[in-house]
């Protein structure tokens, strides 16, 4: 299995999904047109790793604007893990915002409200 | 974006709701279901769709949240724009407009006098001695001299009169719809003003005057606003070589 790097685009995510460590990194902007799309190999190399290698996973945020649809992605993104976390997996994800940026601490609240898996807020 | 364009994007945005509705829209149409059956599927449909409606809510807040913050990051940058803008057109100094801030408004008010047939002036005002004041006492205190002479004069113009630095210690007035006879009364009030004024800095008590060239826009010779500048620089010249702390207008010279 290979790991996975978008560098980031003025309307898109920076990513990087490393099968060694587990870690999958997002950070950035996110507001492309079609965010199915963009998000779309980040699903696909997931469901890879739960297949080939299935074990720990960390997701690390790093979020600074997302539109809607990206929005729903992420959700959708989160399911899965929170899905994958059920299984008996360890799975915990971490929302970093910077320190004055309320914003961005609420949007991470949103996430992490109802959310079964570790999901923790960190400031910077 | 097309309309079709954006429903197929969001019909993959929304892939596992579609999926639902195909799912459970076939309840519907399968007569023979149990109501053990029915129940198993209304069950699951309900939390199909409490899920649904938890990530429309989650949504829709984050949603305002990012909304929020994109018109505070668009205020911002327009309260940048403004502060942009205003040091680009004024002189970090003085505060007052800047030479192509000036020179703009002297061009503009020209075009409009050669459309409208109407007349404007410009005053070219010039420190006396202003190279004796930095040799005497040192930059620093040219350049409070510099404030202070800028300040006076701009408290004695027309908020429809335009002033800049156009050098050094050289500075432009344009006055719309003044006459050169009506500007030399402001020039003689300005000069009056600066050389009534005693300016204390660190200690020094320094004296300064000023010299004026005026010129209308009322003469057929003029070509570009550049045959203005000339002709108020030449007036300028001529108050210098009468004594200085003087106004001359351009037509009086002889």
């Amino acid at each position: 299995m290979n790991n996975l790097t978008l560098s980031p685009a003025k309307d898109t995510l920076s990513v990087i999904c490393n099968h060694q460590t587990g870690v999958i990194e997002l950070e950035g902007v996110s507001y492309p047109q079609d965010a199915a799309d963009f998000f779309n190999p980040i699903y696909e190399w997931l469901e890879n790793y739960i297949d080939q290698v299935g074990a720990a996973i960390t997701l690390n945020l790093r979020i600074n604007y997302l539109n809607t649809s990206s929005t729903k992605c992420l959700f959708d993104f989160i399911d899965r893990l929170e899905e994958y976390y059920k299984t008996g997996q360890e799975v915990k994800i971490n929302w970093y915002y910077e320190q004055d940026d309320e914003d961005i601490k609420e949007t991470g609240l949103e996430f992490q409200e109802d959310m079964e898996l570790p999901f923790e807020l960190l400031s910077y | 974006m097309k309309e079709d364009e954006i429903e197929k994007i969001m019909k993959k945005v929304f892939k596992k709701e579609y999926a639902y509705l195909e799912t459970y829209k076939t309840v519907i149409e399968e007569k023979n279901l149990s109501p053990t059956e029915l129940l198993d599927k209304y069950t699951q449909l309900l939390e199909a769709y409490r899920m649904l409606l938890q990530d429309a809510v989650k949504i829709t807040k984050i949603g305002d949240i990012n909304q929020k913050k994109l018109f505070e990051v668009n205020e911002d940058l327009e309260q940048q724009k403004q502060i942009l803008y205003q040091t680009s057109i004024t002189d970090a100094l003085t505060n007052v407009f800047n030479r192509a801030y000036i020179m703009g408004v002297l061009e503009a008010e020209f075009a409009k006098s050669k459309r409208y047939q109407s007349t404007f002036s410009c005053i070219l005002i010039d420190i006396d001695d202003f190279k004796a004041v930095n040799d005497n006492y040192g930059h620093l205190v040219g350049d409070a001299v510099l404030v202070k002479t800028t300040s006076i004069i701009k408290k004695q113009l027309r908020v429809v009169d335009s002033f800049g630095r156009y050098g050094g210690e050289e500075f432009l007035i344009v006055l719309p719809a003044t006459k050169a006879q009506e500007a030399l009364l402001v020039a003689e009030k300005l000069r009056e003003k600066i050389a009534e004024m005693e300016f204390i800095e660190k200690g020094h008590k320094i004296s300064i005057s000023i010299s004026q060239g005026i010129s209308d826009s009322l003469t057929d010779d003029l070509q570009s606003q550049d045959d203005l500048l000339y002709k108020v620089d030449t007036a300028l010249y001529q108050a210098k070589k009468n004594g200085k702390n003087c106004s001359v207008i351009y037509k009086n010279i002889e």
